[in-house]
């Protein structure tokens, strides 16, 4: 097991690498002259040397790269061209609200999906199962961001029922901070909730379909353990997977709903500094959103360990 | 009514209930064609500490019976229409799932066709031995961990205790196939029924599991009910056979009589075709041609009459039934009396 | 215990009732045994399956989709839309750019039409025209992926070895960022504007692409055809594009038609953020944005762009999985995970790294 956590950790340096690269030439990618960009058309010729000192751009490309990795090795993401401030720190500043964010909206997708896959795919073909199979088709096309109006319109505008801006820290008060936390998580995680149904939903009927459940039920064991012990566990590789691909689709999402609902993240912020053209900002966003999908990949790697034995061996 | 030849010596009672008796079992499938007749008035019985042997061609309805005996048919897709199914004594059909659960695995118990798929990848052996054991015999898991590794050394498991610890893909395929045996028999089933229990292993291996599942059943004083394709391993291990084909049984009878003298013209092609004979009268290998009718699309007349090399037109109105011929034997043919059928060739 | 029908199923009435039948067992009734059964055997020819081995994949493939009803609907829709958006400025009622202050968030349904914005532009007009952005976003994004991603996954899968590691590690990394942030990453870098976030999308499709089109040469590059045009010295791109990509069409068109509908609702998505067209070019996201500013005045302005984004995103997905479901079993993957964009995620069992 330790071998396998080490295997994997190694093959994902290389990976990490290249993505750093792709990030870093982020910048080399600005056509024209960046300083230019940045300080307008209007600036003095002092003011553009100066911003491409601070660039780096007089320095060969490999240089800046190593300069820059060198930093971000250690969480040091430079400073913002704008605000003159860490944006390591602003990053920092703002994880709660996105990491609230996603995660409410993650156990949101998972409590709907669970229930709602799993009762599908036994009950296949029933008008419940049918139900709920176009209900799912319907989520995944429904942008999060409508979902965030038309909910905003319901429980904000026409009503006050809930919140529907701003954000309030959970230590602050979390019944506060989750009532703030409900729409904008709902409408993030429906669609993921749907895809997760989806898959769900088919693995459990594949899976139902194998010789070894039917061995299960031959052995005379209750309904309940046949399902949540020998369908279960392997409906739920598929499943896994399709939850660790609903990772870079929530932090994707997190850019749209934190800007409609008024949420200071890290997606809003990202969102701000693109506009901007603020790149420290950008190539820190991007990077750290690639290194958590790196490491959700990773984690959904060695499940596979627990949930399918055969991945253990050689 | 049928009383085979005793194998395990001790005397038989020709009054005591038969351990299994089946009457009239019609089985029916949801198919695309719509409801399709799949097993059509089966009616057998199984004696205690005997077997019995179900032979025919995929699609026969073999597999059907054994899995409604079982109450194993897939909810959705097939039914039981009529018929009565009893278990030492107890009518199956109609019986609620509750209490199916506590009977299957327990006073019967099944092998199936593939090792490979039929053990779950993602639990130990042992655990899923145990599993059964702890439901059945409500023991604590030390003791049902114990009967795990006792029943995987009966079967020939070598290394049992820490075998059991394994998964099913660090076995064998005939290996995996005794630690499904070993499973079945976990609970001292009465009645075992093994499903083409050896067709997915090498040749070398099946006469191995056959003599296992022979040995465990004399020992154990279990009846079995063995289906197969193949006659070569009723032969093997069988008292008595029931021939079925398309959904029908066509001929009854103890495997020292079928060989010598088939009844019915399916079961001497099913004789003929078999490897070990055929080389000695034959040049080429024989076979039935032609494949068995989809149940959609059952032939009029006696069923086989499409691939029945001795066909005449009244086979193609006349229904055929299951004529009682002897005590132990029946046959489903129209000229059952005229035909004079064999293994043998130009004698 | 399988019981449902072949597609072909060997009719087991063949001779029936031909004379032959009856004469071998009435005129020789004696002639049992294995003798009777070879003899049998050898007098009937057995009914070949001529059917469907005649048929192609393509026709085949093509008699499946028809047989899906919805995802044949959903196709003659997407044909509708397209053709929307070609005919958009002659089919939008008046000029949707135009403003009209004193008539401005009028209600739908009240009198004109969808009503008007806060702008007095008339909604269903700029509805109108935003499918063209919508349909633009779809072809540049999905026309970008794929000129990216199929020369690179037959490269990868033809080449194989050190550019096959290297391609598959880029192509992994760029399927490591989240979509839209890696959008928006590119935005910022090239600006703002349409082609653009769809130049980022199309980045983003690329991987899909590659992996669909290098699974493909890899499953035929050993086969005899291809080796058979190797040996007479056809050259390597040659062999590429008359063998291997007509194999891997029907892949790629799913995939294409599944992003298809993934690059609506990104474009929606980054026009509402402001970053995708810029006004007063309207697009369904951007007019979502635009209704969202004014959504304590005037809440149901953002309903009708919002159903739009739905209906042909929703169309785009059932087309997508009626065409994988017509491709056959061999290539089905049902039951495999599939990311946001429908290509199939394999999940990894311990490949060497």
């Amino acid at each position: 097991m330790v071998k396998l956590v080490l295997r994997r950790l190694s093959g994902a340096i290389p990976l990490l690498f290249i993505i750093s690269i792709i990030t870093f030439s982020l910048v080399l990618m600005i056509p024209g002259d960046p300083a230019l960009t940045i300080a307008g058309d209007s600036a003095s010729e002092q003011t553009l040397a100066a911003i491409r000192e601070r660039l780096g751009e007089n320095d060969p490309i490999l240089t800046r790269y190593f300069a820059w990795i060198g930093d971000v090795l250690w969480l040091d993401f430079g400073s913002s061209l704008f605000s003159e401030t860490s944006v390591t720190s602003a990053i920092w500043q703002r994880l709660p609200v996105t990491l609230s964010l996603a995660v409410v909206a993650l156990v949101i997708s998972l409590l709907i999906s669970l229930p709602a896959g799993l009762i599908a795919g036994l009950n296949s073909g029933t008008i419940f199962d049918r139900l709920l199979t176009i209900g799912a088709s319907m989520g995944v096309a429904i942008p999060s961001f409508w979902l965030g109006l038309l909910l905003s319109v319901v429980f904000a505008v026409n009503n006050d029922w809930l919140p529907a801006i701003g954000y309030v820290s959970i230590a602050e008060s979390p019944v506060e901070w989750f009532k703030h936390m409900l729409l904008p998580a709902f409408s993030l995680g429906l669609a993921s909730s749907a895809t997760l149904t989806r898959q769900l939903r088919s693995s459990v009927i594949t899976t139902m379909q194998q010789d070894y459940i039917r061995t299960a039920r031959a052995k005379g064991l209750r309904g309940r353990k046949v399902v949540f012990k020998h369908l279960l566990k392997n409906a739920s590789v598929p499943a896994v997977t399709s939850l660790g691909l609903q990772i870079p689709i929530l932090l994707s999402g997190t850019v749209i709903i934190e800007g409609l609902f008024s949420l200071n993240g890290i997606g809003n912020y990202a969102v701000s500094a693109v506009l901007l053209q603020d790149l420290p900002v950008v190539q820190a966003v991007v990077l750290l959103s690639a290194v958590v999908v790196v490491v959700t990949n990773l984690a959904v790697d060695i499940s596979y360990a627990y949930l399918n034995p055969k991945t253990r061996l050689q | 009514m049928t009383m085979s030849e005793p194998r395990t010596g001790s005397p038989a009672d020709t009054s005591a209930p038969p351990l299994l008796e089946v009457d009239g079992l019609m089985v029916d499938f949801n198919t695309d064609q719509g409801w399709a007749n799949i097993v059509d008035n089966a009616t057998f019985r199984l004696d205690r500490g005997t077997t019995l042997g179900l032979v025919g061609e995929s699609g026969s309805g073999k597999s059907v019976t054994s899995l409604a005996v079982m109450g194993l048919l897939p909810k959705s897709v097939g039914r039981v229409r009529s018929g009565s199914i009893r278990l030492d004594g107890t009518e199956l059909t109609g019986l609620s799932e509750r209490r199916m659960e506590d009977i299957r695995g327990d006073t019967m118990a099944m092998i199936f066709q593939e090792p490979a798929t039929s053990l779950n990848p993602a639990f130990t052996v042992g655990d899923q031995i145990a599993e059964m054991v702890r439901r059945h015999r409500g023991v604590n898991r030390r003791l049902a961990w114990d009967r795990a590794i006792e029943v995987l050394g009966e079967v020939g498991i070598p290394n049992a205790r820490s075998r059991a610890k394994a998964y099913p893909h660090e076995f064998s395929g005939g290996m995996r196939q005794r630690v499904m045996i070993a499973m079945a028999i976990s609970c001292e089933p009465r009645l075992l029924i093994a499903d083409e229990p050896t067709t997915a292993l090498d040749v070398t291996i099946q006469a191995q599991v056959l003599a296992l599942l022979d040995r465990l059943v004399r020992d154990h004083d279990m009846a079995m009910l063995l289906i197969t394709h193949d006659l070569g391993v009723i032969a093997q291990v069988s008292d008595e056979a029931l021939v079925m084909y398309a959904g029908q049984i066509v001929e009854r009878a103890l495997v020292s009589e079928l060989y010598q003298l088939p009844r019915h013209p399916y079961s001497e092609g099913l004789l003929v075709s078999m490897p070990q004979i055929a080389p000695r009268t034959s040049a080429r290998l024989a076979s039935i041609p032609g494949s068995p009718p989809m149940p959609w699309q059952q032939p009029s007349g006696c069923r086989f009459h499409p691939r029945c090399p001795y066909a005449l037109e009244r086979c193609r109105h006349d229904e055929a039934i299951l004529v009682q011929l002897s005590e132990t034997r029946s046959s489903r043919c129209l000229r059952v009396d005229e035909l004079d059928l064999g293994r043998g060739g130009n004698e | 215990m399988s019981v449902t029908p072949d597609d072909d199923p060997i009719s087991s009435s063949v001779g029936v009732g031909t004379p032959r039948v009856d004469a071998s067992g009435a005129t020789n009734p004696a002639a049992t045994g294995a003798d009777a059964w070879s003899n049998f055997a050898a007098s009937r020819t057995e009914p070949e399956a001529v059917t469907s081995a005649t048929v192609t994949s393509r026709q085949r493939f093509i008699r499946r989709f028809k047989r899906q009803r919805l995802a044949m609907a959903s196709l003659i829709f997407v044909g509708l839309v397209v053709l929307i958006a070609i005919f958009a400025p002659w089919l939008a009622p008046t000029d949707p750019n135009k403003q009209d202050l004193m008539n401005s968030l009028k209600p739908p349904f009240g009198g004109k039409g969808l009503g008007t914005d806060q702008l007095g532009r008339d909604v269903a007009s700029r509805l109108i025209m935003a499918t063209r952005v919508s349909v633009q976003a779809a072809f540049e994004s999905v026309g970008i992926g794929l000129s990216l991603g199929v020369p690179a996954g037959m490269a990868a899968g033809y080449f194989g070895g050190r550019t096959d590691r290297l391609i598959m590690r880029v192509s992994d990394a760029l399927l490591s960022f989240p979509p839209l942030i890696l959008a928006i990453a590119v935005i910022a870098v090239l600006g703002r504007n349409l082609t653009n976030a769809m130049i980022a999308i199309g980045i983003i499709f690329a991987p899909r692409f590659l992996r669909l089109v290098r699974a493909e040469v890899l499953s035929i590059r050993e086969e005899t055809y291809v080796e058979a045009a190797r040996s007479i010295g056809t050259s390597s791109p040659k062999i590429l594009v008359r063998h291997i990509l007509p194999n891997a069409m029907p892949p790629l068109i799913v995939q294409a038609s599944l992003s298809a509908g993934f690059a609506l609702l990104a474009e929606a998505g980054l026009s509402f953020l402001g970053l995708g067209v810029q006004p007063p070019r309207a697009s369904w996201g951007s007019m979502l944005a635009e209704a969202a500013a004014v959504i304590n005045r005037e809440w149901t302005l953002m309903i009708a762009p919002g159903l739009c984004i739905i209906v042909i995103t929703l169309a785009f997905n059932i087309l997508g999985d009626g065409l994988r479901d017509s491709i056959g079993r061999e290539t089905r993957r049902g039951d495999a995970p599939t990311d946001e964009m429908g290509a199939p995620v394999v999940p990894r069992v311990d490949d060497e790294s």
